[in-house]
């Protein structure tokens, strides 16, 4: 039965009108492309707003009351993350500085401005593979590890490569792999005691806190006994909120929210109309036969099934070419833009459940097919 | 007589008519509304280039857009002057700071324009008062079309950019960006108070009367050299829409979008035309046996096609007006209708119902009269 309904449906498919199958198909396509790339853009975003977060591994963090974003980062007193690591449940803690500089070539005399990072080289806080790795290297002061993703202008930099992080000579010693075009056209990460000396800002105070948990200690609670014992300069809050504001200031303060959401509307609409159009001439045009089977004595959900597995196939083989169209243009534009767009699971899983409703509505001309009337046959028309 | 067979229709066939045009000026707002998001997107971003009142901006040769912040070397203003034709230069410094509305409020980054105040090198819609208010030391201005983030903020009260007390004055009008969430604007000296060094990243030059423009500007080159760069305020608008295009997928993103749009009016068109021929298909072979040929057959199609699309479009468009001053509104962006962006929506709409109406046409031309029978 399930066969010779999707033998049937495919059937309909190769005999019907074959220009008008490919533009309403090509139709689909587009709309499913551009639900893929909204969606996949609204991520990049998301995902570039977080991203220095993603460097370090911690289960709580602090930061200013005053904190904005990652850019606007004001201090707090460096005491804080002592009396932090005396809260119950707290096991250790890391200093986080962060600021803008500027970084001078030894080679061309070149500036560029700089995201400057100071971390305390302690692989347990760090993420980042890359970055764990090279950690060690920054116990041998004035070195900096700079990110391979900076911006062009700045140019390729070799470990040994020697420059100015603001007035003071540095050395590159690694790399990692973070890119924040918005930021600055280059980040460079440097020990925590290197970091006064580059910037002539404050060693008592400190932009980010790391906090890693006992084991078995849960965050929430961990977050309220921080909370209850620290003054009220920092606020304390797990990674994944900080991570979660940092991205609604991105997607919700800037309108690129509201554009990609309109995007994704857009392209719902677009592709249940494309499909709706193709299934009601599909349908229209094989009325008789519908009638004729009905005459046969094939049930009404026999029709309604031959319908949807032609629906479905459709439905499949467009999101299949809006995906194949995707994986060059996303490669193309995250090789120029720095933004990070990958075709993954989630992704596919994101946007296979935003078609759902898309084909649910197509599939209203099926309604018409079920009232296949074997009388139908007879009359005229 | 026969010419108005389309039309007729069209008025006949009201409920199917009413479902295409429908249709039409759903895909029609779609279109404007992407094309609203990318213009407003770049836009946006030249509003503070289209403000400057002047003939040349300059430059350093390092800021290679406009969001990036590099500064002039102080001393090529007072060199600037000095060149033949030219009439006056202004600096403008832009620095990002820390705004506080109130003591206990949370910061927000938002970004300061300083220039002499006596002869503003932008346009940001002034009046004699906030000039007045502009001289006084201590005294900032707010762009009023600054996101909501900053709250509600009244003439007279106090604010603290990076922990200075200062106070507001009144408003200004220039508007954010994708970057820029607002805007403040304050006398040189009083920026001096924030930032007691440094150049400013941007000046504005204006031509004295009966000087070439483009004379002046090639002098001001070969004074400066690669160190600044010159540019009339259209130049520095098509370089940084140039690099909009070129950094944000914006083609892409809102490409794909207008595309779909069209497509969706196209399909619609073609759908009702195509049910609609084919419930007259016996009309039409009768036409044909009459001796009507498919030219007249195609023209009938079309003017059906023509009708939709017309008032469609009419509609899309008044639809359009009430969601840009929305997406406005919302997005704080400039998104706005002009003539050209209205007539080259009319034209992709008018070619989408063409190419729609004689597909469908197809179908009525190759019906032989003996299918009358």
């Amino acid at each position: 039965m399930l066969r010779s309904c999707m033998a049937f449906a495919w059937m309909n498919l190769v005999r019907a009108d074959r220009a008008r199958l490919a533009v309403a198909l090509a139709g689909a396509v587009v709309a499913i492309f551009m639900l893929l790339v909204h969606l996949a853009f609204l991520r990049a975003v998301e995902h570039k707003a977080t991203q220095v977060y993603a460097l370090f591994e911690a289960d709580v963090v602090m930061v200013s009351d005053r904190y904005q974003f990652l850019y606007r980062m004001d201090g707090f007193p460096a005491a804080r993350l002592r009396q932090a690591v005396s809260v119950p449940g707290v096991e250790a803690a890391a200093a986080v500085r962060v600021t803008a500089s500027r970084w001078v070539s030894a080679h061309n005399g070149a500036q560029s401005s700089l995201l400057l990072i100071g971390i305390d080289p302690d692989p347990a806080f760090l993420q980042e593979p890359d970055l764990r790795a090279a950690a060690s290297e920054l116990r041998v002061p004035r070195r900096a590890l700079f990110d391979r993703r900076s911006d062009i202008e700045v140019g390729v930099l070799r470990n040994g490569d020697t420059g100015y992080i603001g007035v003071q000579p540095a050395t590159v010693a690694g790399s990692y792999e973070l890119g924040l075009p918005m930021y600055a056209a280059a980040s460079a990460i440097v020990a925590n005691s290197d970091f006064s000396f580059y910037t002539g800002e404050d060693p008592q105070r400190m932009q980010l806190g790391l906090l890693r948990l006992a084991p078995g200690a849960d965050p929430h609670e961990a977050v309220a006994a921080l909370r209850r014992a620290l003054p009220d300069d920092v606020r304390v809050m797990t990674r994944a909120a900080l991570m979660a504001q940092e991205a609604r200031y991105f997607v919700e303060v800037k309108p690129l929210g509201i554009m990609m959401r309109t995007g994704l509307v857009i392209g719902l609409i677009v592709g249940a109309v494309a499909l709706f159009q193709i299934m009601s001439s599909q349908i229209e045009s094989r009325m008789r036969d519908f009638a004729v089977l009905r005459a046969m004595g094939f049930s009404a959900s026999y029709t309604y099934s031959v319908g949807a597995w032609q629906l479905l196939l459709m439905g499949a083989a467009a999101f299949a070419a809006a995906w194949l169209a995707a994986i060059p243009v996303f490669d193309l534009v995250s090789r120029k833009s720095h933004l990070f767009l990958p075709l993954d699971a989630w992704l596919l899983g994101t946007g296979l459940a935003l078609c759902v409703p898309m084909m649910a509505s197509a599939a209203l001309p099926l309604l018409r097919a079920a009232r296949a009337e074997p009388a139908r046959l007879f009359s005229a028309g | 007589m026969t010419s108005a067979l389309g039309f007729r229709l069209f008025m006949r066939d009201a409920a199917r008519s009413a479902l295409a045009v429908a249709g039409i000026a759903v895909a029609v707002l779609i279109v404007f509304v992407e094309m609203g998001f990318m213009n407003g997107v770049i836009d946006s971003h030249l509003r503070i280039v289209e403000a400057a009142r002047g003939d040349l901006v300059l430059l350093d040769a390092r800021r290679n857009h406009l969001n990036k912040w590099d500064e002039l070397l102080a001393i090529r203003l007072p060199q600037i002057r000095t060149v033949e034709g030219v009439d006056a230069v202004s600096a403008v410094y832009q620095a990002g700071k820390t705004f506080r509305s109130a003591p206990d409020q949370p910061d927000h980054r938002i970004v300061v324009i300083a220039f002499p105040p006596d002869d503003p090198p932008l346009e940001l819609g002034w009046s004699e008062d906030t000039l007045a208010l502009l001289r006084r030391p201590g005294t900032v201005l707010i762009d009023r079309l600054s996101r909501s983030i900053y709250g509600e903020l009244k003439p007279g009260q106090d604010v603290w950019l990076d922990g200075h007390l200062m106070r507001l004055g009144g408003f200004v009008s220039l508007g954010p960006t994708i970057v820029i969430d607002g805007t403040m604007v304050m006398s040189e000296s009083t920026f001096r108070s924030l930032e007691p060094d440094g150049g400013p990243e941007m000046a504005v030059v204006r031509v004295a009367a009966g000087s070439d423009r483009a004379q002046v500007k090639a002098r001001i080159a070969g004074l400066t050299g690669d160190t600044v760069q010159v540019f009339s305020k259209r130049e520095l608008a098509e370089r940084e829409s140039g690099y909009l295009m070129r950094v944000a997928p914006l083609g892409l993103l809102f490409g794909a979008g207008m595309t779909a749009g069209l497509f969706v009016g196209m399909v619609i068109c073609y759908q009702v035309l195509y049910v609609a021929i084919r419930r007259r298909l016996k009309a039409y072979a009768t036409l044909k046996a009459m001796g009507f040929g498919n030219v007249f057959l195609l023209r009938t199609v079309l003017e059906q096609a023509w009708a939709m699309g017309f008032i469609g479009y009419a509609i899309g468009l008044a639809l359009a007006a009430v969601a840009y001053q929305s997406l406005a509104a919302h997005t704080g962006l400039l998104i706005e209708l002009n003539w050209v962006r209205c007539v080259s929506v009319a034209a992709a709409c008018l070619v989408a119902c063409t190419v729609a109406g004689a597909i469908a046409a197809l179908k009525a031309m190759r019906t032989p009269p003996a299918e009358l029978f």
